[in-house]
């Protein structure tokens, strides 16, 4: 399957295209690194690894990337560099802990520990079973148009789905926020 | 605040800077203006970037388990692909170190052969012959024109070693007048601040005049000095100059021998 498929697959959230990128640039991006960057294979491979994570996050912002192999070695070598104004960007990490730093201390319940608001929105994320949880990940997370939501979770129409958005994402604020009754 | 999916729609294309510019300033206007939209706003920033940052962190434990149950990959003996890439991927300062090393080694030879082999006299400050000039007063004598406030204003400019400043205005009073004197001014005080190619044009341009010639060509001599292409011509110039009676003859000759030494 080409790449531009399988990108667009890791965009709705495919893992399983992710894992076939893995694996198609695996060697050769790995052996690059070893040589290139003249570390062990394991952390080249360190390299490559979160560089397809990086990958993922990226393609949700729609950049353009060239080939697939020159784009996940750019990276790679970023991230080996720890240029950190690169990576920075590069990193859903880094742009919570960049965006922490900027907001007024008052504004945040639980301080300006990054650490501390992604293990809430993991748990919180468990914990919403109901249709909310599909829908925030479609939406938040891979970029689903409103059309898509509708077409994939049987709303009428796409305001339909809008609606159940906004509803359950006023749901999870409230949860991560600590505002529900217990 | 509740946010409605629009605003929430706006606000996540507003901070991947997705937003066209008028809704990209309503947007920043409304968080500026309006603190409860502010709040919530921020509030599901954080919420929209810790999912993220916990999805990407899902994605790697993921795949950490993913690539636990792959063979693990062998150290191969130099692939020519990878030596190859890792070749053309190494800065091009590393790669042609020894070349350009080289290279540096040589203009330095090239560069201490001739400080060492020109003579003192072919050097001049151009700067101190330009305030010799303006200093003199000689750039007052011109035809009185409108404006000459603003030409005296760049005199002083001139005197003041600014000939940045006192180019522009020297070039508008000659498209206002047209005074052919200003040609002779605005090419000394190109010379001052080391301008020699439009030096030499508007000295060049000053000496088809009777009246400016001599001492043009004096002050074209000195700037084509500065151009070694163009040191063969200088002194030719001198040389017409030095057949001349009166200062820049006398001018030409002391230049032309401290040249020759």
């Amino acid at each position: 399957m080409a790449d531009d498929i399988l990108l667009e697959q890791i965009a709705r959230g495919d893992h399983k295209a992710l894992e076939t990128i893995y694996l198609r640039y695996r060697k050769t991006l790995v052996m690059r690194g070893r040589y290139s960057f003249s570390c062990t294979l394991h952390d080249a491979e360190d390299l490559y690894q979160e560089a397809i994570v990086i990958l993922e996050t990226n393609l949700r912002n729609g950049l353009g990337i060239g080939t697939l192999e020159g784009y996940l070695f750019t990276i790679m070598r970023n991230l080996h560099r720890k240029n950190q104004k690169q990576a920075a960007r590069e990193s859903a990490h880094e742009d919570l802990e960049l965006l922490l730093r900027q907001l007024p201390q008052e504004n945040l319940p639980y301080g300006g520990e990054a650490e501390i608001y992604i293990q809430k929105a993991m748990s919180i994320i468990d914990q919403m079973k109901d249709v909310c949880n599909s829908i925030l990940k479609l939406r938040l997370l891979y970029d689903w148009s409103y059309e898509e939501i509708k077409e994939n979770m049987n709303y009428s129409t796409p305001e339909g789905a809008k609606n159940q958005f906004s509803r359950c994402l006023k749901k999870l604020r409230d949860l991560f926020f600590g505002r529900n009754n217990p | 605040m509740e946010l409605t999916a629009r605003e929430i729609d706006d606000l996540m294309a507003y901070w991947d800077n997705k937003l066209p510019k008028d809704a990209h300033m309503h947007v920043s206007e409304r968080l500026r203006t309006d603190p409860d939209f502010r709040h919530a706003a921020d509030e599901t920033q954080v919420l929209v970037y810790a999912l993220r940052a916990a999805r990407a962190r899902q994605t790697s434990h993921a795949l950490s388990a993913f690539r636990a149950g792959l063979p693990p990959l062998e150290e191969a003996s130099m692939p020519g692909r990878a030596v190859h890439k890792s070749l053309s991927d190494q800065p091009l300062l590393r790669r042609y170190r020894a070349a350009i090393w080289s290279l540096a080694a040589a203009l330095a030879g090239i560069l201490v052969f001739w400080l060492a082999t020109r003579t003192p006299a072919d050097t001049y400050d151009s700067d101190d012959v330009a305030r010799d000039y303006f200093d003199s007063g000689a750039g007052l004598q011109r035809k009185s024109g409108d404006d000459d406030a603003a030409y005296r204003k760049a005199i002083r400019l001139c005197t003041e070693a600014q000939y940045e400043k006192a180019l522009p205005i020297f070039k508008q009073q000659f498209e206002k007048d047209r005074d052919t004197s200003l040609l002779l001014q605005m090419g000394i005080a190109a010379m001052g601040a080391r301008h020699f190619d439009q030096a030499a044009d508007y000295l060049e341009a000053a000496g088809k005049h009777v009246e400016l010639k001599t001492k043009a060509s004096w002050y074209l001599a000195l700037t084509l000095l500065e151009r070694p292409s163009d040191r063969a011509r200088a002194i030719q110039i001198l040389r017409e100059l030095a057949a001349e009676d009166g200062k820049y003859g006398e001018m030409a000759k002391t230049k032309l021998k401290s040249i020759a030494r």
